[in-house]
């Protein structure tokens, strides 16, 4: 469905920025689940389409990524933002709102400039 | 700025597989999960499936973070071409006989195309090449070769509203140079050196490599300048690349120059084709040519090159209608009383020609055979090109079932047709590759081709710069690219469309289809293969009937030696005493019979101007009329020639400066001017000095054997003594073969002033086929190319019948065990190539007749629609035509008749 692959690959990187911006470093699978909680278990959409945007946000350089441990004793690869990954983070943020808000006269009737 | 960075991260992705760390990331992914799973009650199993099927599987999870890390397109080609080399491995006899074709075809065209860029297409290496011109002076459509006196680059300077700068320059060649080293002196031979303005590099925009250049400052002074700048190459030739050049000197006619500079590689001044060596300031001018009678004036008499580069901006008509106005002033300034001059000015137009490409009168000259010889090997990479699509249609065939497969499995008419495209262009990149190779020496014999003149006798590497630069790589590159597709195109594209379900049950009667494509391709190669021949025919027979041509001379046992007595300082008087001494003295060697001086020697190409004559008497029909050759020879130089006088007497030692101005005219000029009357005793004016003629002698062929009834009058040398100012030919008859007297004439020179510059001693009929070189060659490399596209014709027709005929084995048997006898099955097969071959020819023929008209002016002594030529082009094409077919008639005519029909 097109939900699930262009609107998708589009918003799930600024959800994966979002995210890692208030939780600070962490796993794929932790985002996953974040992402998932947030949107009130609405977006039921494979864990694994996770793993492509973040390599693709690495080699935009938006995010790094390293080892480490977790909470319970398990290895895992932690994701953290970039000092470019938080500018970008401004830029979407602000871009998705002006899109929201043009999309949002379409839907109320009368607010259309005549 | 992040794309790029991302797509270098992919293109690095490529050839770094994050296989491993994607599997653990995945793994601890799974463990994660399957342990929050556990922790809400989930069994172990149970969890970790859960955990897989969130993740929506392992496999797919690699396969779209694969597609993401790395460039799928790229990886892609990348499989088609190890799979394309595998299978090219497979089948080493195919890929030899196609790389090795292409190799011939890729190579010639890059050979060709390498000449052309260096002669026609390269720009000058100099600062906006675009801006500059040079001048030349036409008089009724003859070209002056660009050469202008220096007082019109003096007035054309003021034209400083148009051209931001003006340069003139003096080419000549030196044979007295000697490079000083402290161990002694060295002799580099001869060096082409260019006289000029000491603006000469600021025009061009041209700064030194190593060292300076010279400017305007050291051009001042007359002869207080001894200061030169070399070329790169005659830096790397002559001085071994020595780094410490700076400094260094050499001496060039009896004056010590010191060497301050080098300019950039690639550059040799700007006349394409005459590379400069060294450069000095005119103000050097009588230093360098010590033969000139002292002269007050700069620049001397002599007429130089003038190169200018025009103001941006400013529209190149009305810079060349300012030009031509100064030019006719100056011509009316100093026509002098004689009314004659001053009516032909209207005939005289300079013309302003762009430069950017340099100044070079050979590129006409070449222009043409180029022409053909590059469209022969456009032509024979077309039939290598339609050669190999026909093998890859047969291997095509062969191959339908691995495609059928492949298609049945679920690949993309697209993907399979970029597969077989990745083939022939590997193909045709190997071709490519080879073919460079050859290129670089093929490159070298064509420019052979410039033959003409002064150059001839110089390394064609030197003369051109034929290095392997990027252009012509780029041109190799594309020609692959365009020849891979061109012949991998169609067979890939039909193989494609095969419908998949007949052909996997039954591998029988598949590829059918592909025979009308295969037959029309051989149709096509062979009305090129009958174009190129005809064409070499034509060529060839073009070479003989020059070669025979009756010259009016005779041309056995003759040798001309060329010295340059100008280098020693001579001119006038001291010249005509040093050819009498050389007669005399080359007269007492045993075995030779007479001998003569002679201006322009025979033979030499278009090197003699002519001038123009006042015949009392004559009314000219055209501008042109009047123009007759000439030339300054000794008092037995038509002995020495073996040209017969029919009238009147020769010229002699007592015709003198003392005597009255004398001439013999040959039979051409006397029926011109004097129609039916008797010439001896007329007169002509030249150069404002009336002639009495006193002899006629028969008409010969003076610079090139094309010519045809040339107006030819010959003054004696000790009248002459104002003229004796260019080298010289000294014509030499000797009894028996010539071969022997190299040495014996050098030395006999050397007696009568060792400081004399010998340049060459060679024969006439050595001449003659320096002057046929383009002819030799354009026949040579037609045969060549001819032969190579009837070898490819018949390669490809040979496979296409023997394709055809394993197809119909079951027919044939059939036919066979019906009664058919073996002569009627090989008929049969023969019919078949032959109508092949008869519709080819009949094809080509019309073809090349069409471009016979192209081509006629190149020819001589023969029509471009030469029914012989045309005749014998054919039975040689279907005589190797039906060899190549009759090998699977024979084949097929053997085939048992039983075995074929089980075979079914």
């Amino acid at each position: 469905m097109s939900w699930k692959t262009d609107v998708w690959q589009g918003t799930l990187t600024l959800m994966i920025l979002k995210t890692l911006e208030t939780m600070g470093a962490l796993h794929g699978y932790g985002i996953a689940r974040r992402i998932e909680q947030t949107s009130g278990d609405q977006l039921a959409v494979n864990y694994g389409t996770i793993y492509p945007a973040l390599l693709k946000l690495e080699q935009e350089g938006y995010i790094s990524s390293e080892w480490s441990v977790s909470e319970n004793n398990r290895r895992a690869k932690y994701y953290s933002l970039t000092r470019a990954g938080r500018k970008q983070i401004e830029r979407e943020a602000r871009q998705w709102e002006q899109t929201a808000d043009i999309i949002a006269r379409f839907f109320t009737p009368g607010k259309e400039p005549t | 700025m992040r794309r790029m960075r991302a797509f270098l991260r992919r293109l690095a992705g490529v050839f770094q597989s994050h296989e491993r760390e994607l599997v653990a990331e995945i793994e601890s992914h799974l463990d994660l999960h399957a342990a929050d799973n556990m922790r809400a009650g989930m069994t172990p199993d149970e969890a970790r499936r859960a955990a897989i099927l969130k993740l929506g599987g392992i496999e797919q999870t690699k396969e779209i973070y694969r597609e993401r890390s790395g460039l799928p397109g790229l990886e892609t080609v990348f499989q088609d071409l190890r799979y394309a080399v595998r299978m090219l491995r497979r089948s080493p006899g195919f890929t030899a006989v196609a790389v090795l074709s292409l190799a011939l075809g890729i190579g010639a065209n890059t050979a060709i195309f390498s000449v052309m860029d260096a002669f026609l297409l390269r720009l000058l290496p100099v600062r906006d090449p675009q801006q500059l011109v040079v001048f030349d002076p036409i008089y009724v459509g003859r070209s002056n070769n660009g050469l202008l006196p220096f007082p019109v680059y003096e007035r054309l300077r003021t034209l400083d509203k148009y051209f931001s700068n003006m340069t003139a320059i003096l080419p000549v060649d030196r044979s007295n140079v000697t490079i000083l080293d402290p161990g002694g002196g060295v002799d580099p031979g001869q060096c082409s050196v260019g006289i000029v303005t000491g603006n000469f590099f600021e025009t061009l925009g041209i700064r030194a490599a190593i060292g300076r250049t010279f400017g305007p400052e050291n051009d001042a002074a007359v002869g207080g300048h001894p200061v030169a700048v070399i070329s790169y190459a005659y830096w790397n030739r002559k001085f071994a690349g020595d780094p410490g050049i700076l400094g260094r000197t050499f001496t060039l006619s009896a004056t010590t120059y010191t060497v301050i500079g080098v300019t950039p590689r690639g550059f040799t001044g700007e006349w394409i084709g005459r590379p400069t060596d060294l450069w000095v300031p005119v103000a050097m001018l009588a230093q360098v040519m010590v033969e000139l009678p002292p002269d007050p004036m700069r620049g001397g008499r002599m007429s130089y090159h003038v190169v200018a580069r025009l103001r941006p901006g400013i529209e190149s008509g009305q810079a060349q209608a300012a030009a031509h106005a100064i030019h006719q002033q100056y011509l009316r300034d100093t026509s002098g009383p004689n009314p004659a001059a001053r009516d032909d000015l209207h005939l005289m137009r300079l013309a302003m020609i762009p430069a950017a490409r340099g100044f070079s009168p050979q590129r006409q000259l070449l222009a043409q055979p180029l022409a053909i010889v590059s469209m022969t090997v456009g032509l024979v990479l077309l039939i290598a090109c339609a050669n190999l699509a026909n093998l890859l249609l047969a291997r095509s065939s062969a191959r339908q079932r691995e495609i059928m497969v492949r298609l049945a499995i679920g690949a993309r008419g697209a993907r399979i047709i970029g597969q077989l495209l990745t083939e022939s262009v590997l193909l045709a990149g190997m071709g490519g590759m080879v073919g460079l190779l050859f290129a670089w020496r093929m490159g070298n014999t064509l420019v052979s081709f410039a033959g003409s003149g002064p150059v001839r006798r110089v390394d064609a590497a030197v003369l051109l710069n034929l290095h392997p630069d990027i252009r012509v790589l780029l041109f190799t590159l594309l020609l692959c690219l365009a020849t891979g597709i061109l012949f991998g195109l169609a067979p890939a594209i039909r193989v494609s469309r095969i419908s998949i379900s007949p052909g996997l049950g039954n591998r029988g009667s598949g590829g059918c289809a592909g025979g009308k494509l295969s037959k029309v391709l051989i149709v096509l190669q062979v009305a090129l293969s009958v174009l190129l021949l005809i064409d070499a025919g034509l060529f060839i027979r073009t070479l003989r009937s020059l070669k025979s041509q009756d010259l009016g001379f005779d041309r056995a046992h003759l040798v001309m030696a060329w010295i340059a007595p100008g280098q020693t300082g001579r001119w006038g008087a001291s010249t005509a005493q040093l050819y009498g001494a050389i007669e005399q003295r080359l007269s007492a060697i045993p075995g030779v019979v007479a001998v003569s001086p002679n201006v322009y020697g025979m033979l030499q190409g278009n090197t003699n101007p002519g001038t123009t004559l006042n015949v009392p008497g004559y009314v000219p029909a055209s501008d042109a009329d009047t123009r007759a050759q000439w030339s300054i020879v000794g008092a037995r130089f038509f002995d020495t020639l073996g040209l017969s006088l029919i009238a009147g007497r020769n010229l002699t030692e007592l015709d003198t400066t003392t005597s009255p101005q004398v001439a013999v005219i040959n039979e051409s000029m006397a029926r011109h001017f004097f129609r039916n009357d008797n010439p001896l005793g007329k007169h002509f004016e030249s150069w404002g000095v009336v002639k009495e003629v006193v002899g006629v002698v028969r008409d010969a062929k003076y610079e090139s054997p094309r010519e045809e009834g040339k107006l030819m009058f010959y003054l004696p040398y000790r009248q002459q003594l104002g003229r004796l100012t260019q080298n010289v030919s000294v014509a030499i008859r000797t009894f028996g073969s010539p071969d022997h007297f190299e040495s014996t004439i050098r030395r006999a020179l050397t007696d009568v002033d060792p400081r004399l510059p010998v340049l060459r001693i060679e024969t006439v009929e050595d001449q003659l086929n320096a002057l046929l070189v383009p002819e030799r060659a354009t026949a040579a490399f037609s045969l060549f190319f001819g032969g190579l596209a009837v070898l490819l014709a018949s390669i490809g027709l040979y496979g296409v019948m023997a394709y055809h005929t394993t197809r119909r084995t079951g027919e044939i048997g059939l036919r066979l065990a019906l009664g058919a006898s073996r002569y009627g099955v090989v008929g049969m097969v023969l019919k078949e190539t032959l109508t092949l071959v008869a519709c080819g020819i009949l094809l080509g023929v019309p073809a090349a007749l069409a471009g016979g008209r192209m081509i006629s002016a190149r020819l001589f002594g023969i029509r471009a629609a030469d029914p012989a030529t045309i005749a014998a082009a054919s039975l040689l094409m279907i005589v190797v035509a039906a060899l190549a077919g009759f090998l699977p008639a024979l084949r097929a005519a053997k085939t048992d008749p039983m075995e074929a029909l089980r075979h079914e």
